[in-house]
């Protein structure tokens, strides 16, 4: 089975999963911090529209787990803050 | 630049779009394209599941009106840019250009020109905040079935559905099939309002028996559907554990066990795109923000055209309806012809079954909010209730616009979208802000910097032709 990496683990998914549905398979529901009060965030709105689902992908911040398509071996990260630094 | 000028753009691959592109392509000979930011066509309601049949759910065809537009678009060279993210439109000339990106990896900008613009980008689950909201396991409705339709994924084991809404039944029906013990559907309205519009619900028949196929499948699943109840708060460390409800008097309070929470309040439109162009608003009989339009979907600027959900929540049947209006009107003009009557004869009724549903499921006033001083509003800023209400009572601070200067609530990644219903209510303009012009909106979508410099914007050379 297809597998990401998401902090150091190994994620399997299903092909045309998105990271954020696979994540939620996995038993994974947040892995965002937010900025000021530092509270867990995972997937809200599923479709794209609000931003809760931020994360890292392949070094890039602020991608959204919930539209974002899983892809073998891509390296996926949980994110504090703004993700920069 | 775009070299090449279509004669109608669509943005929004869902009903509207598609009926929108079918109904304009059988005018042939005119070029039409539909952008959407998805792989596949069917935008939320025919939302695909992914190619792999382990991802369970079985169907492969949605509906056979799907496969019907399918049809047309591939017999009438309807473009598809799938893939492709609108994150704002503009006016050249008498044309109209949309700029997009490119999803998944690498964003590469992508511009489209053409006579026409029919905008039917949809909706998103209206929210308003309560306690823990915030709190992962917390769903929207909409995304929960997106999460279960498209990859197979339940979002919980033990879930509540909580909010009001008709869409709060195949959401819950969805889940329970799928696998998930649904502990009960939480529904803010008494329903009683239903009977105040018998009328109005039976011109519209399908509906009926919708609502029958539903009641059969609640006792199927055993799933309690308890109206006149409200959602108190999510409750957990880390992530959502339990909720506490009421009855919307407040009584009978309980908590249950929980791993997951879908809510929802109805639905609201994605108006960006409508508002760069200056596009008039008003507020449809939900009271949410809309795309005010003409007998023939035409907006308040000439050429630009709005179907479904933007133009008023009302379902994917309605949108189909307007869709085909929008299409036949962008490409043939519209006249007077019976069929044409006939077409919006049938948008009239479903628009009335619209008001009577909205009108039985309303927001609840704020005071009735189950919301503390520290609940986050504003998910992207984080900024609180109490913030909120401070700027009202301290500083006179009215409307949402001036609620997002003071507070910054609005002003982070959604632009709003999430908390934009929530502000408007607590910062207590309500309804008159209908009567504001449309300002300029910020952008459907923020695209990398680089994307919106480049200066090598230009059509891309293989657009699938389907």
């Amino acid at each position: 089975m297809n597998a990401f990496d998401f902090d150091g683990a190994d994620v399997p998914f299903l092909e045309g999963q998105s990271i954020g549905a696979a994540l939620i398979d996995h038993g994974v529901v947040s892995w965002r911090v937010t900025r000021y009060l530092s509270r867990p965030r995972g997937i809200f709105c599923g479709i794209g529209v609000c931003f809760d689902c931020l994360l890292k992908v392949d070094g890039r911040p602020n991608v959204r787990a919930c539209v974002t398509a899983a892809r073998p071996g891509m390296e996926v990260r949980s994110q504090a803050g703004t993700g920069h630094g | 630049m775009a070299d090449r000028v279509y004669d109608v753009v669509i943005v929004g691959g869902g009903p509207a779009g598609m009926a929108a592109a079918a109904a304009a392509a059988q005018n042939r000979p005119h070029s039409v394209a539909v952008v959407d930011s998805a792989a596949s066509p069917g935008g939320q309601y025919w939302r695909q599941p992914s190619t792999h049949p382990a991802a369970g759910h079985g169907r492969t065809t949605a509906d056979p009106q799907f496969d019907g537009f399918v049809q047309a678009h591939r017999s009438n060279g309807v473009t598809y840019l799938l893939g492709h993210q609108a994150w704002t439109c503009s006016r050249v000339g008498n044309d109209f250009v949309v700029h997009a990106v490119t999803t998944g990896s690498g964003e590469r900008p992508v511009t489209l020109r053409s006579r026409r613009l029919v905008l039917a980008t949809g909706a998103f689950d209206r929210q308003i905040p309560f306690r823990g909201w915030d709190l992962p396991g917390v769903v929207a409705a909409g995304g929960a079935q997106a999460l279960l339709k498209t990859s197979g994924t339940l979002i919980g084991r033990r879930v509540a559905v909580a909010g009001t809404g008709p869409f709060l039944l195949p959401v819950a029906t969805g889940l329970a099939a799928a696998g998930a013990t649904v502990v009960g559907v939480f529904e803010h309205a008494h329903l009683r309002a239903w009977t105040r519009h018998p009328l109005r619900a039976a011109r519209v028949p399908e509906k009926t028996w919708e609502a029958a196929a539903y009641a059969a499948l609640f006792l199927r699943h055993r799933i309690p559907y308890r109206t006149g109840h409200r959602l108190v708060a999510a409750v957990g460390e880390q992530r959502l554990q339990r909720i506490t409800f009421s009855r919307s008097d407040g009584t009978k309070m309980r908590e249950l066990a929980v791993d997951a929470l879908a809510v929802g309040w109805g639905f609201t439109p994605l108006l960006e795109l409508p508002r760069a162009l200056g596009c008039a608003l008003d507020y449809d009989a939900g009271g949410s923000r809309v795309c005010a339009v003409d007998e023939n979907q035409q907006t308040s600027v000439a050429g630009v055209y709005a179907a479904g959900e933007i133009s008023g929540v009302g379902g994917s049947r309605l949108a189909i309806l307007e869709g085909t209006l929008a299409g036949i009107a962008a490409t043939a003009g519209a006249g007077y012809s019976p069929e044409l009557r006939r077409l919006r004869r049938r948008i009239d009724r479903h628009r009335a079954f619209a008001a009577a549903m909205h009108a039985a499921h309303p927001l609840p006033l704020v005071d009735h909010w189950s919301v503390d001083p520290d609940t986050v509003v504003c998910r992207c800023e984080e900024v609180t209730c109490a913030k909120l209400l401070d700027c009202v009572s301290a500083h006179d601070v009215r409307g949402s616009r001036a609620a997002k200067l003071t507070t910054r609530a609005g002003l982070g990644w959604c632009q709003g979208r999430v908390c934009g219903t929530a502000v408007d209510r607590l910062t207590g303009t309500g309804d008159d802000a209908a009567a504001q012009p449309a300002t300029p909106s910020p952008i459907a979508f923020p695209p990398l910097l680089g994307s919106v410099a480049s200066p090598d914007v230009s059509l891309p050379r293989n657009a699938e032709t389907s």
